[in-house]
Order: structure tokens, then C-alpha cells, then sequence
């Protein structure tokens, strides 16, 4: 990475000449209205520097740097923003930020109605803000193929513009009675669209819900600065101060709605609805697979259950068998050796069955014995 | 009320840049992330799984009675082991303890219906049953961590007389305390279609549930912080360290999650009773051997009401509670944790060996 240095060097002395003029700009100007802004420099410029450095690192270190890069660019486009709306507003700052919040609070309110958020003025860096309904989308596009097409016009709207409900007439056409040879594959399909549009519906309520408590938080931050304000106490002495206070109070709002009955209600719909889509497509595949002859899930699975069912038969089996060995040796092992020393009470019982054994053994040999030297001579005489 | 100017704002903002610019430096010399430093063989192997212990400084006077560390299966357990200075499991060592982890490794698709029997009754018992061979105790001591806790208990009440004494740490016993994020949000949730579903649970799901409690500092704040550290090599490797486990996470076995879920987080049998792993019905009252009961009392994953209900529903005459001030993952990696936790630990173990 030697070679990577001047760049670096090249990199910082940019930074600062685009950070010096911009900086001349805003203590004329408030926010500068020509030449790039701080958040498309700062993609830009990292961009360029990820370029150069790709080859040497590895995916665990991309994925760490997309992250960051990500977070920085919501840093940076929430400066512009705020720089936008309290520039030169020293006088009367808190209604300046209270108009900012308020038209935010507007959008969000608009999404949880399902009218469009544009009708508010609604900050870009909202869209780079993650949200538990992104983390959502995240975790079903990595368990469902097929969330990706299930979620057309729903994430894609979910910061600017409403959602609409499909028409209760289309739904009905899905309900419809299958007839004919096909029937049961349309009843199959039919069931699929009924499920997506079930998970579609879960979707929305859970954004919608989302986006109330989102509006709840920018009420929560304009609560803390009104109180700052008038108390006295307490003051934000940097960006990075506003970035951790919203981050504080997102949070906040956040945990007592994910820890609400109304949560629980709409996460388990949530979950619910797409695994109900995800089992019936897994159904119409595995359907396919019976019909060219190929080995289905299904099949495999009964496979699987049997072969760990003989698994554990044969752990039992062979922990019997360790049992009755263990159990055998010492058997052996008594008859052998002269039984220990009594330490314990039951002891001497041990002792005198074994006495009594040894006995028993002795006379049986004594009288096969004689049986034999009897039976030996009885042999004798004959000859 | 906000005493900053805009041309503070851009000096900031080019500090930041700064910052970013040459860290980034280092964080493309960082090289390999390392993790598990202390040095083991392995005594048993079964499918996935691997039975470690772990080696001793030379000279170090160990307990005659071996401890096994039962860690979670939703995580790796190099958490206990992650860097020179940071290692529950060296900590352990040093405090004189013969230390044995069971490393789950990563289930596949071939088990997937593997239960929580195949792993309490199965697995964990015919490593326990190793440790006594090699060892030639008749019981061992036990270290159940997180879910790897419950299980430990499990395991004591159905086979008390193969454990000496029980250590759990950060383990849910009563998983529906008020302050339980993860137990509301899976109450409503069909575990059944879940898993007929989805087979085994990709681990990908449970991380981002996790990510899920704190979304914005844990996908946001956490990474603009990192620039604050970046042209700290040791800080960054420490963060990349930890950023590699949270992300490192094993998918679960279907039916095991299955009856985990069900049994221990939606009818919280553990606490009401009546539960049941393979042929054996399970009564905390039958774990009477010693028990010392670790928690963090800023434990956002397991909160400590959850951990402390054991007191009340075991039948050890011998409980003791250790509180460390701290969360889920500095109870491991923190410095104070380091100093505190396994010293602690095999003092409690020592006196009872």
C-alpha cells in the first residue's frame, strides 16, 4: 500500500482546498448554492480513493468501508441540510429548526396515510437515514428470493411517496373458484398471488407504523431543544452533536414502540406473511421437481428425518453396548482378582456372595469331577 | 442552544475528511482480521462439532476437576477468545483452570433436524463423557454461556451427577421479563411455518434481528464513530475483530431453533415448567450442585432479571450471584471484565473443587 501514500497526500490537500472555499463561502453566504455540495465531494472523493484501494482488501473490509461510506453520506447530506435551514438564522434558530422538523414530520405523517411524503419538503439525507424498515428489507432479501419482486412500489416509495393498497376487486378475481383440468395448479397460483398481497399488506402496516414513530422522534428532538431553550441548560456545540442527539432520541422513540403490544402484533404479521409466500412457492417448485422426476425437498426431508432416527437408534444401541462391556469386564475382572477390601457397609454382603459363589463354583467342579473319574473307570470296565 | 457557526460546521466536516482520509490508509494495511489466540488440541470430534482444551501457560497449577465452556449456538465462541488481552477462556487458564469449549462449527443443510435432545443429550453429554474418561473425575465443571447457559442448565438437571459445579453466565431463565425486546417481538411469530419454511434459520436473519434493537446506532452511529479511530491500527483491528464475529454467525439447526423458540422463549418452560428434551422432563430444582450465576446489569440481549430468576427455581443449596457492570459482549472483551470476571470465576470453582 506504499504506493498509495502520495495519493493520499493528493487526496488530503484536496479536501482542504474544497473545505477552505466552502467554508469562505458559508461565513459570507450561508450555504453555497454553486460547485458541488459536501455530501456529493465527499462521495465522490472516497469513491475515487475506494477505486484505487479495491484490489488490496478484502470482502469483510469492503463491506466495513461501504458501511461507513453509507453512514458519512447521511453525516454529510444532514450538514447541508441543517446548514440549509438555520444559515443565518441565529435570531430565531429554534423556529428555523422547528420549520425543518415540522415539514419532515408532515412527510412522514403523509407515508403513514398513505399519501404522498412529496407533498412536504423532505430532506435527501432521509433517504440515506437506515430505518427498521430497511433492516427489514435486508434480512427478507437475504431469506426470499422472492421478496425482491414482492416489494415492488412499496420500498422504493417508502421515504417520498404512499403506497396504494390493491384494488379489492383484483382481489376478489384471486379469490375466484379454479375449474377445469388445471384447476388445482390455478388454485396453487392463486394461493401464491392471495399470500404476496397478504405480505404486501403486513408491509405497509409495519412502514406505516414506522413512519409515525418516526414522526413521534422529530417531535421528541423538538421537545429537547425547546426545553434546552427555555431552561438554559445544556447546549449542542457541534454537528456531530446533532448527528448523536437525533441518533439518542430515534432510539429512544424507537424501543418503546418495538417494545409495544401493537410491535409484536405487526412483526409477527410481518414475519408470518412472508413465510406463508416462501412455503407456497417452495410448494410450487417442489411440485415441478415430482413432475420431471427429480428428488424434491419434501423427499429429502423424509430421507433426512429417517436417517437421523437411525443415528440416534444406533448412539442408544451403542451406549448399551458400552454399558454392558463396561459391566462385563468388571464381571471378569471380579473373577479374577480377589475382591477388595470392605470399606463400605454393603461390603461384606459383596464378600460373602462372593464366598458363597466361589463355594458354589468349587462343589460344582468337585462333583464334575468325580462324574468324570466315576464315568472314566465305568469306561474301564466295559472295555 | 446550538453554539456552533457554519464555518465551525465546515471545519468539522473537513476534520472528519481528514480523519477519513488518512485512516483510510490504515485500514488498507490492517491485513488479516485473527481471532481465537490461545493455542488448543483437539480431544473429540462428532459432525460439526469440535472438542478443544485448551493449553496452559507451563507450570500453571490447574484443578484437578475440568471445566467445559458450553457457548451459544447463534455466535461463534472465539468471543470468549478473541485477542491476546481480551480472552475469558486465557483468564480462566491463569486462574488455574483446565479449560475444554465445545466449538459447534457451522450446521448445514444435513442437519437440520438435529433437536435440542441430539444436542443436550447427545453432543453435550458425549463430551462431558470424554472430559470424565480423560480426566478420571466423575463429574465436571460446567460453563454455560448465553443460550449455551440454558442449555448447561438443561444439562445439570437432567445429569447432576456429572456435574461438579455449574457456572451460567449471561444466561435467560425466565425469558418473558418485561424488558425482554427479543421475546415480545417472536411472541406473535409462527416458529412452526418458520422452520417447515426455511429448514435450518440462516444466521444472516438472526443478526439483523439483533441489529434490529438498536438500528441506528448499530447500523449508523456505530460506523461514524469508527472514523474517530481510524488512525488508531490497534482500535481499528479491535473494532474489525468484533465487526467479523457479529457478522460470523452459524445458521441453527431447524428443529432445535424450533424447540427453542417454543419451549423456552414462548412458553417459557424453564420457568412454568413441563419441559421435555428427548426423554427426560426437565425441573431446575434437580441442579444441586454448586451454581454461580454471572450477569451484566447493562445487558440489552439478556437482561439481568432474566438471568436472576434462576435463583428462586433452583434446587442448589450453594447459589451464588456475580454482577458485572457492563453488557452482553463487554462481560468477554472488556478490560475491566478481564480483570474481574475469570478470576472470580476460578476462585469460586477453586474452593469448591
Amino acid at each position: 500500500m506504499s504506493d498509495n501514500a502520495p495519493w493520499a497526500d493528493f487526496w488530503v490537500n484536496a479536501q482542504q482546498q474544497f473545505w477552505d472555499s466552502w467554508s469562505d463561502a458559508t461565513l459570507k453566504n450561508g450555504m453555497p448554492t454553486d460547485g458541488p455540495n459536501p455530501a456529493e465531494f465527499f462521495q465522490n472523493s472516497l469513491d475515487q480513493w475506494w477505486k484505487s484501494m479495491q484490489p488490496e482488501t478484502t470482502g469483510e473490509l469492503a463491506d466495513v468501508y461501504d458501511k461507513m461510506l453509507s453512514t458519512g453520506r447521511t453525516y454529510f447530506e444532514m450538514a447541508e441540510e441543517f446548514l440549509q435551514n438555520t444559515a443565518g438564522a441565529e435570531e430565531n434558530q429554534l423556529d428555523s429548526i422547528n420549520q425543518w422538523l415540522e415539514s419532515m414530520k408532515c412527510g412522514f405523517m403523509n407515508i403513514s396515510e398513505g399519501k404522498p411524503a412529496t407533498d412536504c419538503e423532505m430532506p435527501e439525507f432521509i433517504d440515506y437515514w437506515t430505518s427498521p424498515v430497511d433492516t427489514w428489507k435486508q434480512m427478507a432479501d437475504s431469506i426470499s428470493p422472492m421478496h425482491e419482486g414482492m416489494q415492488e412500489g412499496i420500498f422504493d416509495a417508502h421515504k417520498k411517496s404512499a403506497t396504494t393498497p390493491m384494488p379489492e376487486q383484483l382481489m376478489q378475481l384471486f379469490a375466484l373458484p379454479a375449474v377445469g383440468f388445471y384447476r388445482e395448479s390455478q388454485e396453487e397460483l392463486q394461493l401464491l398471488t392471495r399470500l404476496v398481497v397478504d405480505y404486501q399488506q403486513a408491509l405497509r402496516a409495519f412502514k406505516a407504523a414506522d413512519a409515525i414513530t418516526t414522526a413521534k422522534s422529530l417531535g421528541a428532538i423538538q421537545d429537547r431543544l425547546k426545553e434546552m431553550h427555555e431552561s438554559g441548560e445544556g447546549s449542542i456545540e457541534s454537528l456531530r452533536g446533532v448527528y448523536d442527539l437525533w441518533v439518542e432520541v430515534f432510539e429512544e422513540t424507537y424501543a418503546e414502540f418495538a417494545m409495544s403490544d401493537e410491535y409484536q402484533v405487526l412483526y409477527g404479521k410481518l414475519v408470518n406473511s412472508l413465510m406463508a409466500v416462501q412455503k407456497q412457492g417452495n410448494k410450487l417448485i417442489d411440485d415441478q421437481l415430482v413432475k420431471m422426476n427429480l428428488p424434491s425437498r419434501s423427499e429429502l426431508d423424509g430421507l433426512e428425518k429417517r436417517v437421523y432416527q437411525m443415528r440416534r437408534d444406533n448412539f442408544k444401541l451403542r451406549s448399551t453396548i458400552d454399558e454392558l462391556t463396561e459391566r462385563l469386564e468388571k464381571l471378569e475382572g471380579a473373577g479374577k482378582a480377589p475382591a477388595p477390601k470392605a470399606t463400605t457397609k454393603a461390603a461384606p454382603v459383596a464378600k460373602k456372595a462372593a464366598v458363597k459363589k466361589k463355594a458354589t463354583v468349587k462343589k460344582k467342579a468337585t462333583v464334575k469331577k468325580k462324574a468324570a473319574v466315576k464315568k472314566k473307570a465305568a469306561a474301564k470296565r466295559g472295555a | 442552544m446550538m453554539n456552533f457557526r457554519p464555518d465551525q460546521i465546515a471545519e468539522e466536516l473537513y476534520d472528519f475528511n481528514r480523519k477519513l482520509g488518512s485512516g483510510l490508509q490504515s485500514m488498507s494495511e490492517v491485513g488479516e482480521i485473527s481471532t481465537g489466540v490461545t493455542p488448543y488440541d483437539v480431544v473429540y470430534e462428532e459432525d460439526n462439532l469440535r472438542l478443544v482444551r485448551y493449553k496452559a501457560d507451563e507450570g500453571t497449577k490447574q484443578n484437578k476437576v475440568p471445566m467445559l465452556i458450553v457457548y451459544a449456538l447463534v455466535n461463534r465462541p472465539y468471543m470468549a477468545d478473541i485477542q491476546e488481552n481480551r480472552s475469558t477462556v486465557k483468564g480462566l487458564l491463569d486462574s488455574g483452570q483446565d479449560v475444554y469449549l465445545i466449538d459447534w462449527g457451522f450446521p448445514d443443510r444435513c442437519d437440520r433436524f438435529l433437536t435440542l435432545d441430539d444436542y443436550i443429550n447427545g453432543y453435550i453429554n458425549r463430551c462431558v463423557d470424554v472430559i470424565r474418561k480423560e480426566s478420571g473425575q466423575d463429574a465436571i465443571n460446567l460453563l454455560g454461556i448465553c443460550q449455551g447457559g440454558a442449555f448447561s442448565l438443561c444439562y445439570s438437571a437432567m445429569h447432576p451427577h456429572k456435574v461438579k459445579n455449574l457456572v451460567t453466565m449471561v444466561t435467560p431463565v425466565d425469558f418473558k421479563t418485561e424488558d425482554n425486546m427479543l421475546s415480545k417481538w417472536v411472541q406473535d411469530v409462527d416458529i412452526d411455518l418458520c422452520v417447515d419454511t426455511l429448514g435450518n434459520i440462516p444466521g444472516d436473519m438472526l443478526n439483523l434481528t439483533f441489529l434490529q434493537q438498536k438500528p441506528y446506532q448499530l447500523t449508523g452511529q456505530k460506523y461514524l464513530s469508527l472514523v474517530d479511530i481510524l488512525d488508531n491500527p490497534s482500535a481499528l483491528k479491535n473494532f474489525l475483530r468484533m465487526e467479523k464475529w457479529i457478522f460470523d454467525s452459524p445458521d441453527q439447526a431447524g428443529e432445535a431453533y424450533r424447540q427453542f423458540v417454543k419451549d423456552f422463549f414462548q412458553h417459557n418452560k424453564l420457568v412454568e415448567g413441563g419441559l421435555k428434551i428427548g426423554d427426560h422432563e426437565v425441573d431446575l430444582k434437580n441442579t444441586t450442585m454448586p451454581i454461580l450465576n454471572v450477569y451484566a446489569d447493562q445487558d440489552h440481549l439478556v437482561p439481568p432479571d432474566a438471568s436472576k430468576a434462576l435463583a428462586k427455581l433452583t434446587g442448589s443449596k450453594d447459589y451464588t450471584e456475580f454482577n458485572f457492570a457492563g453488557g452482553h459482549i463487554g462481560i468477554y472483551v472488556s478490560g475491566k471484565a478481564q480483570k474481574t470476571v475469570p478470576p472470580t470465576i476460578g476462585e469460586w470453582l477453586d474452593k469448591r473443587s
